[in-house]
Parts: C-alpha cells; structure tokens; sequence
C-alpha cells in the first residue's frame, strides 16, 4: 500500500516538474488583470499582432492579484515586458525607481499624441515625459431609472434647481432620491466628493487649485465638500441615510435605482457593463444624463476626466522595441479597441484614442454611443472636469475619501478636513509629484 | 403494579425528553446555522446575478443549469482542478512522511533539545509569508522553479509540516508505551517501531493532518499566484477571479463556481468524516 501511494504521489509531483522553455525569436509578456480582460482579447488583439508581427510573440497572460504578483516579479527581476497599473499616480513610484522606460522617442516617431486623446496623452506624462499610455478612461453621469421618471412625469435634471425639486418629489412619494454605498469599496466616497467639487465648485476652481493658484480650503471647495455633507447627512438623500451608505454594496445600490426604491444614482460610466440586467429582471428602464450643475460657479456642465489601468514599457525589458510595436498595433485601430471594449461591456478596455460613431460594433446600445459621442464633443470644447483618482497624488487622494467620512460624522469640520488636505497638497508639491492636469475652458462660467 | 411500572417508565422519558429539549434546541440552532450558507450557496448557484441581487433567499425563476457549464468554462476548472489535485496530493504525501517521522522522533526518542526544535517549529508558523515572500522568489527563479510544481511544494511542505508534526506528536504520545515497548523486546528498530507500530495505530492522525493540509492547500492563494503565474499552472482558487469584475461580482457563476470547487473536498470529507473526527478529538485531548 505505502509503494503504490509512494508510486503515484511521485508521479503526480513529477507531472509538476517541468520549466517553461523559451519559445523561437522575441516573446514579448503582458500580464492584464483578469477582472478586467475581455474574452476575445487573444482572437482580436494577440492573434492579429502575433499575425502582423511574424518575429514577434505576443503573450497575453491574466494575473488575478495582478499589483502583489507583479510588485513581488519586479523586485526579482521577473517582470513581465508591459507593466500594467491601477492609474496614473502609480506610475510615479516606478519611474522614481527606474523601471518605466520613456516613451518620447517612440510616441514623436509614431504619432501618439495624434492618436490618443489629447488630455489622455497628457495624463501618461511626468515631468514632462510620456511614460504610460491609459488602458481605458471613464467618466461620472447621473444614472436614472426612466421608468420611474415617466410615471411621475419628471424630466431628467438640468441644473441644482431641478435637482432639488426631483429629490423633494422622491420624498413625497416615499423613494430616495439617490442611491449609493460604499460597503464593497471604500473608495466611492471619492466618486462622490469628486462629482460635488467639479459640479458645484465648477471645473475652473477645481483647475486651480490642482496647480496650486488656490488653496484647498477655498469657499468654492469648501461649498461643495459641505453640499455633500448635506444631501448626505442632514438631507439623507442617499438610500435613507449615513447607516444605509455604508451598508450599500455595488448591486444593492443597482437593485435599489432598479427597483425604483431610488430615484437617481450619481456613479461612473463603468456601469454600463452590468446595469441593464438588473433593470431588464426588475422590468424597468433606466438611461443616463450629465451631471448637472450645481452651483453658478460650474457654469455648462461637463464631463469629469478618468484614466483608469495604464499600461507602460518596462526598463529592464530586452525587448523593448517589441513591446513599443504591440502598444502602438492597440492604439492605431480605433475599430479594434472597441471590440475589446465592447467584450467588457465598455467597462474597461476603453483606450482613449479617436473614434467616431461608426467605429462601434453593431448592436451597442444606444446609451453608450450617446456617451461616448458626446463625451468627445464636449471635452473637445475644454468643458472637463477632475476624478480625484487621475489628477490626486497618492496621498491627497487616500485622504480625501478616506478623512471625509470624519466630516459626515460630525469628527471633524469641513474646514478641518480641508486644512489637513492642503497641507498634504503642499507636501506633493513640494517634493514635486504633481500630475498633469490638462486646462479646461476658461471664463465660461 | 404494572400500571405503576409503566407510568414511571413514562415519566422516565418525559424528563429525559424535556431534560433533552435544550440540547436540541442548540442543535437545531447550529445546523440551521450550518446549512444556510450551502442552502444559499446551491439555489444562488442557479441564478443571475441581478436575479440574486433582487432576491437572495428565494428559489430561482429559471434553474439557470448553465451557470455551471460557463463558470467550468471561464474559470478554466479543466486547467485548475487537476493542477489543485496534483499539488494537494504530493503535498500531503511528502508532508505526512516529513512530519510523521519528526513527530515519532519528538514523542518517542527522548531526543536532546526537542523542545527547542518544537519551538523552532511554532515559531516558523507564526511568520506571515509576506516576510519571507521576495527572497524566496529570488531564490527559487535562481533555481529555475518557478513556474513548476514541485517548487510550489516544496514551499508547501516547509509550510505545513510543523503543524502536522504537532498533530502527529501529540497523537503518537497518546499510544501506550507497551506497545513500543514489546516491538522493542522483539529487537526492532527505531525505523521498524515507527513503521509496524506506531504508523498504523496512528492513522486517524494522519488521515486528520493530511485533510487538514489538504485543505490548506486546496484554498491557498498567495503562493500559487505568485509563484506559478503562469496560466497552465494555476490553481482552483483563482478560478473564482474570473468571475470578479470592476462594477462588481458575478455572484450567479461565483457561487456555481464555488460549487464546484468544494465539492470534491465535501465528498471526501463526508467519506472520511469519522476517522477525521475521531483523530482531532483523540489527538487533542491526549496531547
């Protein structure tokens, strides 16, 4: 009995034994996170570089704690050719450690900054240097259940004033205005803040105090941060309250805007990917419009810019060249980027390049080409506003979301709160590790 | 008389019931406890997610039988599953030899500094991996093993065999010491003692140490996704990432998903559950 165990256990173990040889000429790796990976990825993107490119292998590999495993690879000198991050603020600790290669040189010799989207392009830049090209970008709208808003013969809001006036209605008829938690991701308080700032504190206040003209603590700031405050707290507009929003998960949030026990749902264009089932089981409609302005100060409203995972060329590769042909075979088909995209229900995979309305795929839903066409128009106008998760150091970034809740339990004043988030705001600046911030259109508002 | 008899017979059973009602109450308390979770588990493992969301408790509109077959296909389970098994197995097997003969030789052969090297052991158990995670991976790409499985479980084996010698000591110090004893007049030896006498009375304690290794490699993660990155090498657990996305989780195929995973560890539990019970009782208790 113990030699057949000790037979077939040897065996088992010898099946493990087994180092993956090295393939024929260049093999270039990309480890993406799996969340996020379409499933076509090898037909649409591996298969045709690999195709195009008959010296060059292109080997695609899904990582599912793809931070841990890739931080551990990089420190023993194991990573892979493409590094892949969550977003621009972490490129900064990998360059400050020597690991991104620059891409100037390849981005003037193959027209980048003509294929990427203009404030795309800039948000990969430090110091003035490219070092990541963005994997998707996003942005925050107001989700609405439609057929809620058709049986009380509401319109969608335009400004703070119809705002007002649809929560005050919600309330007669004993829904919530809004819905939103943060039981699953404590980071979507700063969905939130970031939406009051750009629609109340407008786009050109939020502008200058990113670059420093004002400081944090300014009214404008200080407005918007305690606007949040309100509708949260004292107004309990949030799915009944402070106790409720922290209990909400993702689908609880999309089952109370789909079951019409809310109103309204302020959140990012990364719901386009599962919204509609929970509506289609509910047997409800929902739909999407800009945020609307909130104060005089915001003037038009716009569109709130966001860079989520970027993708960058490691220092150490051997093939470096290889890996800058794969990143420019994504970025120069609009037609394929959007096959990716619409995989992941346009959740992900969004690279930031031009495309028109042609370019998608038949059979994507309406709502999204609307996004999507109007989200160019108006950016292209400068009308655009800041997601603290792309335009916010590291720092700043975890405070504002992390300290606000301080200020919704009445721990601390809005003005606290505030003073503490310029004072990190200056140690960013002053050792130099502010991010590009892209200019809006100035004196509209 | 015999009405008399019977009565307090009777009476004998009421108070033994009634005596018996708390018990089970807490029973009933405990697998209800128990059984929600999987009652749970398995009727959300036939639902969508919006469905699941909308409804979490109540049985499905439609028995979505295809939960299954997608989350077996997306979670490349034909991948996973047999990698699992392969790392589970050999690491049980080298941890039960490892730790088997290191519990004997601490029970049994009155070894100088035993007591040290049982400390050594518990020590090394309470490092966090995070520790020792980046020399280690050095060391092993320099080796050539990352990427392979017997890497993998060679970590794995370090890993769980001070806590498997534990268990196997504190089961072998519970064997009468005549039975070593009469091996001994016989004239066997240490290696004989270990392997005609002590192994086979000591089975339920190994049966337990390797169910519970099993389990901690059946459910590990870290060290799987760190040191076998590559696809054709990953393990069952990182199955249940594919079902993650970044609006949230699609908990109809996570749950279908999670079926599967714990169903072979449910099987052979249920097969062995006796000889399992039996060895974590009879080695704690007389340890």
């Amino acid at each position: 009995m113990f030699r057949r165990v000790l037979v077939v256990t040897l065996l088992l173990a010898a099946l493990g034994v087994g180092v993956v040889g090295a393939q024929d000429g260049v093999t270039i790796t990309w480890w993406t996170q799996s969340a996020a990976m379409p499933s076509n990825i090898q037909a649409v993107l591996v298969d045709a570089f690999n195709a195009a490119h008959p010296d060059i292998t292109l080997e695609m590999t899904p990582q599912e704690n793809l931070n841990e495993t890739l931080r551990v690879a990089i420190q023993a000198g194991e990573a892979p050719d493409l590094l892949v991050t969550p977003g621009a603020s972490f490129i900064a600790e990998f360059v400050d450690a020597g690991l991104v290669e620059p891409l100037d040189d390849a981005a003037a010799e193959l027209g980048w900054a003509d294929k990427i989207l203009d404030w795309a392009y800039q948000s990969g830049q430090l110091g003035g240097v490219l070092y990541s090209i963005p994997l998707t970008y996003e942005s925050l709208v107001l989700f609405y259940n439609k057929t809620v808003f058709e049986e009380n013969g509401w319109t969608p809001p335009t400004n703070i004033d119809e705002f007002n006036a649809i929560a005050a209605a919600a309330e007669d008829i004993g829904i919530f205005p809004l819905t939103y938690g943060n039981a699953t991701w404590q980071p979507s308080n700063e969905h939130l803040m970031g939406m009051y700032l750009n629609a109340f504190a407008g786009r050109e206040n939020v502008y200058k105090a990113l670059v420093g003209e004002i400081p944090w603590t300014h009214e404008s700031i200080a407005g918007a941060t305690d606007l949040l405050r309100q509708h949260l707290v004292d107004d309990v507009w949030y799915s009944g309250g402070l106790e409720n929003y922290f209990a909400n998960g993702g689908d609880d949030i999309r089952v109370e805007l789909a079951t019409g026990d809310a109103a309204m749902m302020l959140s990012g264009t990364w719901n386009f990917r599962g919204i509609g089932q929970f509506f289609e089981e509910a047997g409800t409609e929902w739909d999407w419009v800009p945020i609307p302005p909130m104060s005089d100060m915001a003037g038009e409203y716009g569109y709130e810019l966001a860079t989520g995972t970027t993708v960058s060329v490691n220092a150490q590769s051997p093939n470096k060249d290889a890996a800058i042909k794969a990143l420019d075979f994504l970025i120069s088909d609009p037609a394929l980027v959007l096959q990716l995209a619409a995989d992941v229900g346009f959740g992900e995979w969004v690279v930031p390049v031009h495309f028109g309305v042609d370019d998608f795929p038949e059979g994507t839903d309406e709502r999204v080409v609307r996004f999507f066409s109007d989200f160019a128009a108006v950016t292209g106008e400068g009308r655009i506003g800041y997601t603290t998760w792309t335009f916010w150091p590291n720092d700043p970034n975890v405070h504002l979301w992390e300290a606000v809740e301080n200020v919704w339990w009445g721990d601390i004043s809005v003005e606290e709160y505030l003073e503490e988030h310029e004072r990190l705001w200056q140690i960013e600046r002053d050792s130099g590790n502010l991010l590009p911030v892209p200019a809006p259109a100035m004196g509209g508002m | 008389m015999a009405g008399v008899k019977t009565r307090t017979s009777d009476s004998q059973e009421r108070s033994w019931n009634l005596s018996s009602l708390p018990n089970y109450v807490v029973l009933i308390i405990l697998v209800v406890f128990a059984l929600v979770p999987l009652y749970q588990l398995g009727i959300n493992s036939f639902k969508t997610r919006a469905q699941i969301g909308l409804d979490p408790f109540g049985l499905p509109e439609e028995w979505l039988v295809s939960n299954f077959t997608e989350a077996w296909e997306r979670g490349k389970y034909a991948t996973t599953l047999p990698n699992s098994v392969i790392l589970t197995a050999a690491t049980i097997f080298f941890v039960l030899i490892f730790a088997g003969m290191a519990g004997f030789a601490l029970a049994r052969l009155r070894l100088r500094g035993a007591d040290y090297i049982s400390f050594y052991f518990l020590v090394g158990t309470a490092v966090p991996p995070q520790f020792y995670m980046v020399p280690l991976f050095i060391l092993w790409r320099t080796l050539g093993m990352i990427n392979t499985f017997h890497g993998l479980i060679i970590i794995y084996v370090a890993q769980f065999s001070p806590f498997s010698t534990y268990l196997l000591r504190s089961y072998m110090v519970s064997i009468p010491q005549e039975f070593v004893d009469a091996a001994r007049i016989d004239g066997a030896s240490n290696w004989q003692v270990f392997h005609k006498v002590i192994m086979p009375l000591s089975w339920p304690g190994f049966l337990t140490a390797g169910l519970v290794v099993g389990l901690g490699v059946w459910n590990e993660f870290l060290f799987a996704q760190t040191f076998l990155p590559r696809p054709e090498f990953k393990t069952i657990v990182t199955s249940l990432y594919a079902f993650q996305q970044r609006d949230g989780r699609e908990w109809g195929l996570t749950n279908a998903g999670s079926v599967i995973m714990i169903t072979p560890v449910i099987i052979l539990f249920l097969a062995l559950q006796r000889r399992f019970i039996e060895g974590l009782t009879q080695g704690g208790l007389k340890a």
